[in-house]
């Protein structure tokens, strides 16, 4: 089954058609013929048979004279011009004595008749049915209602067709040739007109389909020859290459929206902070100003406080500020595996101190699409957060990984990981567990990953943290076709 | 004068030289009718010699017409008026004929290398009957009886064994040898007489033979006696040429079955005939055939 099926599909509509139309045609012929000849056997069998009566006719009317006068000589020459003309085999004549006055066999002419005759001659029946069965004929010879004496004539059988039979036979031949001719170029040019429109349909979808991926459609199985089984793969090739482009999409839209939130979130926080800054710089001086007008140790205390907490307030201001002015990413080619050592190598001293190792394993020649000095900071963000989750030490790990259209990073670490109930918010700005930082350093890095056209989430969170960072492969590469050697130079 | 004389002399021989070959032979007749006897169907009888007439065309130069008579007078009358050339009789024809005009004898057919044949009186193997004088009462068939072989040499063979027709309880006369020969294999007859050559295929399918006539001359070709005695030449050597062919049967087969040759014919031949047909009109009361 699997096999017809598949010979079906790799079958065009036309080649089909042709051999539908072409059995379809052949059945009919065959039918038609069936019937001709079988009409043309039983004519030729009724013409036979009318023939041997019309012989019979004649022989028994020259045998009746011949018994009247004795006189068998005319009989027998007849007989023997029917031998050569009509396939008369033998003519036998019985006369009312019940002997034999005429036989092909002339030895017989004399001798008593067998007991058919005689039989006939006293019941009238012939040995058949009607005297005739096809080969022989056995007939009374009379004159004026007196029964004479009888006939029978042996005709030769017909082992081979007639003449007229085989002209049947042969012009169903050629009529065969001639059908067969016409019908395997009636049903191409019907076939062709019939797949025609579908043919067309096949190649304004393929041509549509193109045109909505600009040139760079996956087309299906091109060994379906099929014009129906083309045109359902390429609807279904269609349709899964809208789902994508609308998944897409809604992707990029929700990035917009993000990245939309996210701005106005930093531009609200960037004038909160300015507009704190600017106060947190008029309490310090102030602070200052009391502290050099009183010397009392107490109130001296005070103004420290004051001054710390200024301070530590102006950083936070600092860091809404650089949260909310993130640069456009300027993209180029780079090693993203030079840019993961460089932030290891920076952090060098932080994770010594905290007794954390690195390890970065992967291709070194992988390269995308991106801005370097953004890329260290996502890396940086993540490996402190790991710094500071693992404070009795451990290792954090990073793994590249190639999958479709995309180059995925995979930093890992061993701490306690992250509690399910806060997965969801960990990358909104401000969310922190901490009971210092500003909550906006996992947000920067999702709001650079969205730069990137690339994304982040929290892959794991039961055995240490686990993130995936997914990038886009340059220009429509994907992991079958991206040589990272190539792309080195 | 005498230098006239001798321009004139010949003059007259070149003239007469000039008629002696220019003219066309005495026989360059138009056409050659050959008039045949009524043996069978005009068109069977035709079929039958018309090998023989194409090489009879072929050897004269000139058509040979091929003309079936309705009855045996017809030849007789046909011959003597000049209507036609040649014909091809039976011997007892022949001498009627050769008594009631003059005619010329060409060629005797020769049938299995013999120019003679003789008549048998055949019977069914189980009749009971041994020689032919057991005939008397019984019943007799002819066949074409106007032939010698049917009719004048059986009659014969009875008559020496002492039996006249009417010693027969019945005797009838059939329209051919072969439906009387058909007749006594069916028990219709006791006997009949036929040709030797038309009894042969039915001696071994129930019949067999109790009496044997004379032989006599077999048919023949003769020509009217008014015919250019040049042309009688050249057709009777045409005639007896067909015997130098490779096969004389192919021409004279049809004529009669086993016909391979013809022979030269004196009228003599036909003496025992004419004897015969003498004593026959004797028995008949007849003085005149």
């Amino acid at each position: 089954m699997k096999i017809l099926r598949q010979l079906h599909e790799r079958t065009s509509i036309r080649t089909k058609g042709i051999l539908y139309m072409m059995l379809m045609i052949s059945l009919i012929y065959l039918s038609v013929s069936l019937v001709v000849l079988s009409t043309a056997r039983k004519n030729m069998a009724l013409q036979l048979r009318q023939f041997h009566d019309s012989i019979a006719e004649k022989l028994a009317g020259s045998a009746s004279d011949a018994m009247i006068s004795r006189d068998y000589g005319p009989l027998l020459e007849q007989v023997r011009q029917l031998k050569l003309t009509s396939g008369v085999k033998n003519v036998t004549a019985v006369d009312r004595r019940g002997i034999i006055v005429l036989s092909g066999n002339l030895r017989e002419i004399g001798q008593t008749a067998p007991d058919a005759y005689k039989r006939f001659q006293a019941t009238g029946l012939p040995p058949q049915d009607d005297g005739y069965d096809g080969s022989r004929i056995f007939l009374p010879v009379s004159a004026g209602g007196d029964v004479l004496g009888a006939i029978r004539i042996d005709f030769a059988k017909r082992n081979r067709p007639g003449k007229e039979f085989r002209k049947t036979r042969v012009e169903l031949v050629y009529l065969s040739f001639l059908i067969f001719a016409a019908g395997i170029g009636g049903s191409f040019i019907v076939s062709s007109i019939l797949a025609k429109p579908m043919a067309r349909l096949v190649k304004e979808v393929e041509a549509f389909e193109k045109e909505i991926t600009f040139g760079d459609a996956n087309l299906y199985d091109r060994s379906a020859r099929d014009e129906s089984v083309q045109l359902r793969q390429a609807f279904q090739q269609m349709i899964g290459n809208l789902k994508k482009y609308l998944k897409e999409f809604r992707k990029m839209s929700e990035e917009k929206e993000k990245l939309t939130c996210m701005a106005a979130v930093g531009q609200m926080s960037a004038q909160i902070a300015h507009e704190m800054r600017n106060s947190l710089y008029a309490i310090r001086g102030a602070a200052s100003e009391i502290g050099k007008a009183n010397s009392q140790p107490e109130i001296k205390e005070y103004i420290d406080i004051i001054k710390d907490e200024s301070l530590e307030m102006m950083i936070m201001a600092d860091e809404y500020l650089r949260f909310s002015r993130i640069p456009s990413p300027m993209p180029r080619l780079c090693h993203l595996k030079e840019i993961v050592d460089k932030v290891a190598e920076l952090l060098e001293t932080d994770l010594e101190e905290a007794g954390v190792k690195v390890k970065s394993a992967g291709a070194p020649g992988m390269q995308i699409m991106c801005d370097p000095a953004l890329l260290k900071q996502v890396f940086m963000n993540l490996f402190i957060n790991a710094i500071q989750a693992m404070t009795g030490g451990g290792t954090i790990t990073v793994e590249y990984e190639l999958s479709g259209e995309w180059l995925r990073v995979h930093v890992m670490d061993t701490g306690p990981g992250v509690p399910e109930k806060i997965a969801s918010s960990i990358f909104q700005p401000f969310f922190t567990t901490k009971n210092e930082g500003s909550g906006l350093g996992l947000a920067t890095v999702y709001k650079i990953m969205l730069t990137h056209h690339g994304e982040i989430r929290l892959a794991g969170s039961g055995k240490g943290a686990h993130f995936e960072l997914q990038f886009p492969l340059p220009g429509g590469m994907n992991s079958r076709n991206y040589k990272t050697e190539g792309l080195e130079n | 004068m005498d230098r006239y004389f001798s321009l004139l002399k010949r003059f007259f021989l070149l003239s007469a030289m000039f008629v002696l070959v220019a003219a066309p032979p005495a026989f360059a007749k138009r056409k050659l009718t050959l008039l045949l006897m009524p043996l069978d169907s005009p068109s069977v009888m035709y079929g039958r010699f018309l090998p023989f007439k194409r090489y009879l065309e072929t050897r004269l130069g000139i058509p040979v017409e091929l003309r079936v008579a309705k009855k045996r007078s017809e030849i007789i009358t046909s011959l003597e008026k000049g209507e036609a050339d040649l014909a091809f009789l039976c011997p007892s024809l022949y001498c009627q004929a050769s008594k009631l005009m003059p005619i010329v004898p060409l060629a005797k057919l020769r049938v299995n290398g013999s120019s003679v044949y003789r008549s048998v009186i055949l019977v069914r193997n189980d009749s009971g009957i041994k020689k032919v004088s057991d005939l008397f009462g019984r019943t007799f068939v002819y066949g074409r009886y106007y032939c010698p072989g049917s009719g004048l040499l059986p009659d014969f063979i009875l008559r020496k064994a002492g039996i006249s027709k009417g010693d027969f309880m019945d005797v009838v006369r059939l329209g051919s040898d072969e439906s009387a020969v058909l007749a006594v294999m069916a028990r219709l007859f006791d006997a009949t007489g036929v040709s030797e050559e038309t009894a042969k295929p039915y001696l071994d399918k129930g019949l067999r033979v109790i009496g044997v006539s004379l032989p006599i001359s077999q048919y023949l070709f003769a020509a009217r006696g008014g015919l250019d005695g040049r042309l009688l030449r050249e057709v009777e050597k045409a005639m007896l040429l067909v015997n130098s062919l490779k096969n004389p049967e192919d021409v004279l087969g049809g004529i009669e079955p086993g016909a391979d040759g013809l022979s030269r014919v004196r009228d003599k031949d036909y003496d025992l005939v004419r004897a015969l047909l003498k004593k026959d009109r004797e028995e008949k009361g007849m003085s005149n055939p």
